[in-house]
């Protein structure tokens, strides 16, 4: 059931009431749950907070609450799995779903109030209609029945006769109906998506209740960009998702107090680079392991790291002056370093460096822009080995709100080891070739003796590297249908258990994220009569047996060549 | 001198602000023979002048008027021991309640614990007075708190709490939670739950 009024039916509903906040492992749903909470603090309401990695644990978590609590707000999951079936819930409990994955289940949209989507009808593409998906059965006992009295007339054998064939016609019909059922649910969940953010949704509501203000903008702006350097959404969406915040931006602007720098916190709408983390590492560094300049200019090779050198020339920025931080570089080079880039970027193929964000400053030493604050909560949420999830979840939460800077930096410390470490890993697959070409689509498996598997075998890390991997393969390979080959990555997940993640990513020449990568697992596994156990919201994952793998390879190298 | 003891009394108490270091019984009880000392001599010459005066006009004014400031002064010294002595135990009462602590227990002299055992009783009968409902303990909060919610993160694994209005709450580590102040005090105090700011 579709929810619109978000202020009275949500937001008032909820005063006074104890639910229980159920969030999802990852940006977006953290900083929707932060501006979340900053809006429920005006109302009495007491919540408790679990963090849910996938479907078991949203069963565990609801299984352990659902005695004592009838009111479940889901901030990023549950919206793509059937909630009434999964968690088997009492018959008075309310589910909100505010959840960014798409497509959306079809039981809970149809739910008659228990499953409450926050959300319009427009955002979600090309839902069925109600009658081809849903069919009253009672309806053919009803039928049958009416028929019988008002025959009572005819002789018995010419009535059972006409009843026999209308059974079986009727019989038929259904067959036919579910059929057709089957093909259009097929039809609609086989691409898997992300729609806007729920931090731009929540911020919305904010803004309706008159409680916004920047902290929950920036928020806002930090889930959006992660979309955005994710590639979960077109270059079209964010630009428009970017000009209503930028709206808000102006709105917000406060030239008076803006004016004393010291206590300040201002947001501006600028062009920016897509250049990893450089405002706070050296200049050839960022070039070097940022995926975006690596691609185009091959800087695994000794040819690329020439021109890596003739670029920086270029620019008229020294050798030395590049390997010092950017912080310590001549302020005139500083100054003058976005515009040469812009230069020089059609010479070095370099064309959508430039994308527009937000970046935000407060205090006189700290300018942090949208992309940073992305790469350090990444860097904290996925590549801590040792601490427990909710650990990450709390530092994760600390590093938002500004007080807590050490925290901040050594994210961003962690975020530039891993942009090293794809890079690094990215070099060795091409040098070595270890990616290999399938016929129809092209895998890389990361063996477990590397190092750092361990923080390959998170969701977002993996997915970056997927990008990096397919770019590279795509900027060196001579075969003319690479661009439209998908590219399928397994990590070692699970040491003790045996089991990978795969994850499967749509081709470069395919600008639209949408992902059909999930189904196509599904069927293989079907093909293979093979139990997967899938437990990620976001179906383009899955996992297996690491024993398993070649199997489900080759069952998919079959699938794709159908 | 005169008033030299007191004013060791007085350093004494200036060297442990915060604390209450053992009543000083034997400075004090030589502090007062001091003072009785200087109240016969003072006495005896009063005596003396007076008979003189009619005699032989000795005066011992200026000695007597010096003996008195000296005494004086050691009797301001022993009041200002004694008042922030008390003041201190004042302090102690609303930090930690009704209960002391055998430490300290041990440095009062009887006056003062029978001093503390009526402080509390009559704060005690304030409080039960004030507010409906069985009194308000004002010793919880110092200042007014800001907010009646606040958000807490559960440090140790503690397990069912039970709220007050029946329903159960499972306190794991490292859960959050956004509770009404008053269920949360006492365990904030525990160290069971942080107050998240």
């Amino acid at each position: 059931m579709y929810v619109e009024d978000l202020k009275n039916e949500f937001y008032e509903f909820l005063t006074g009431k104890r639910i229980l906040l159920l969030v999802h492992y990852d940006i977006d749903s953290i900083c929707a749950l932060k501006i979340l909470q900053s809006i429920l603090k005006h109302k009495e309401v007491r919540y408790t907070l679990c963090v849910v990695r996938g479907v078991e644990d949203l069963k565990r978590s609801h299984q352990e609450h659902c005695a004592d609590v009838k009111y479940f707000v889901l901030i990023n999951c549950g919206g793509t799995v059937n909630l009434v079936d999964v968690l088997e819930p009492a018959d008075d409990a309310v589910f909100f779903v505010i959840d960014a994955h798409r497509p959306t289940h079809l039981d809970n949209i149809f739910s008659d109030g228990q499953v409450r989507l926050l959300w319009g009808p427009n955002e979600d593409a090309e839902v069925p209609e109600f009658q081809a998906v849903y069919r009253d059965d009672s309806d053919d006992e009803s039928g049958g029945e009416d028929e019988d009295e008002e025959n009572e007339g005819e002789g018995r054998a010419a009535k059972k006769r006409r009843l026999d064939e209308e059974a079986i016609m009727r019989r038929r019909e259904r067959r036919l109906w579910e059929q057709r059922r089957f093909d259009i649910i097929a039809e609609y969940s086989q691409y898997t998506y992300y729609a806007k953010a729920s931090a731009v949704a929540m911020y919305k509501l904010a803004w309706l209740l008159n409680k916004d203000d920047k902290d929950l903008l920036w928020l806002a702006i930090v889930a959006l960009t992660e979309q955005f350097l994710f590639s979960k959404i077109e270059n079209t969406q964010y630009v428009l998702a970017a000009g209503e915040l930028q709206a808000h931006t102006t709105r917000l602007k406060n030239r008076s107090n803006d004016a004393d720098v010291a206590t300040s916190l201002k947001i501006s709408f600028e062009k920016d680079l897509k250049l990893v983390l450089y405002r706070h590492w050296c200049v050839e560094s960022s070039l070097k392991y940022s995926m975006f300049t690596a691609c185009k200019m091959k800087l695994w090779s000794h040819r690329g790291s020439k021109k890596l050198y003739e670029l920086l020339a270029d620019m008229g920025l020294p050798v030395a002056q590049s390997q010092q931080s950017f912080e310590s570089m001549d302020l005139q080079l500083r100054k003058e370093f976005h515009e040469s880039l812009e230069k020089l970027s059609e010479k070095y193929n370099l064309e959508d460096l430039i994308f527009t964000s937000f970046v935000l400053q407060f205090g006189y030493r700290n300018k942090y822009c949208a992309s940073d604050i992305v790469y350090a909560m990444l860097a904290i949420l996925e590549s801590s080995p040792r601490d427990k999830p909710e650990e990450c979840f709390n530092s994760a939460l600390d590093c938002l709100s500004r007080r807590h800077k050490e925290t901040l930096q050594k994210a961003i410390e962690r975020a530039k080891t891993i942009t090293k470490t794809l890079f690094k890993t990215v070099q060795a697959a091409i040098d070595m070739k270890q990616i290999i070409t399938a016929g129809s689509f092209v895998y890389y498996i990361i063996q477990e003796g590397s190092l750092d598997w361990y923080m390959l075998s998170n969701q977002h890390i993996l997915l970056l590297l997927a990008q990096f991997i397919l770019r590279a393969y795509v900027s060196m390979s001579k075969n003319k249908k690479a661009p439209d080959l998908p590219l399928i990555i397994s990590a070692p997940k699970n040491l003790e258990l045996g089991t990978c993640i795969v994850l499967g990513i749509p081709p470069l020449r395919q600008l639209s994220p949408k992902n059909n990568l999930g189904r196509a697992f599904e069927e293989a596994a079907e093909n293979i009569n093979y139990d997967v156990l899938s437990d990620y919201f976001d179906t383009s994952y899955f996992e297996i047996f690491t024993k398993d793998r070649t199997r489900f390879f080759d069952a998919l190298t079959a699938l794709f060549d159908k | 001198m005169f008033g030299e003891k007191a004013y060791l009394l007085i350093k004494e108490l200036d060297r442990n602000r915060d604390s209450l270091p053992p009543y000083n019984t034997e400075l004090l009880s030589e502090i007062h023979n001091e003072v009785k000392q200087l109240v016969t001599e003072n006495q005896e010459d009063a005596n003396v002048s007076e008979q003189s005066r009619l005699v032989e006009n000795v005066s011992y004014v200026p000695t007597l008027k010096i003996r008195h400031a000296a005494i004086k002064r050691n009797i301001r010294c022993i009041l200002a021991y004694h008042y922030n002595r008390l003041k201190c135990l004042k302090t102690i009462r609303w930090q930690f309640g009704s209960i002391l602590p055998p430490e300290v227990k041990a440095n009062l002299s009887q006056a003062e614990i029978d001093f503390f055992s009526k402080y509390s009783s009559s704060l005690m009968q304030y409080m039960r007075g004030i507010g409906d409902d069985g009194g308000v303990n004002l010793a919880v909060n110092l200042k007014p708190p800001k907010s009646l919610y606040i958000e807490v993160r559960c440090v140790v694994d503690y397990g069912q709490l039970e709220l007050t209005d029946g329903s159960a709450l499972l306190l794991k580590k490292n859960s959050r939670h956004h509770l009404p102040r008053t269920e949360c005090e006492e365990l904030i105090r525990q160290g069971v739950l942080e107050h998240v700011v």
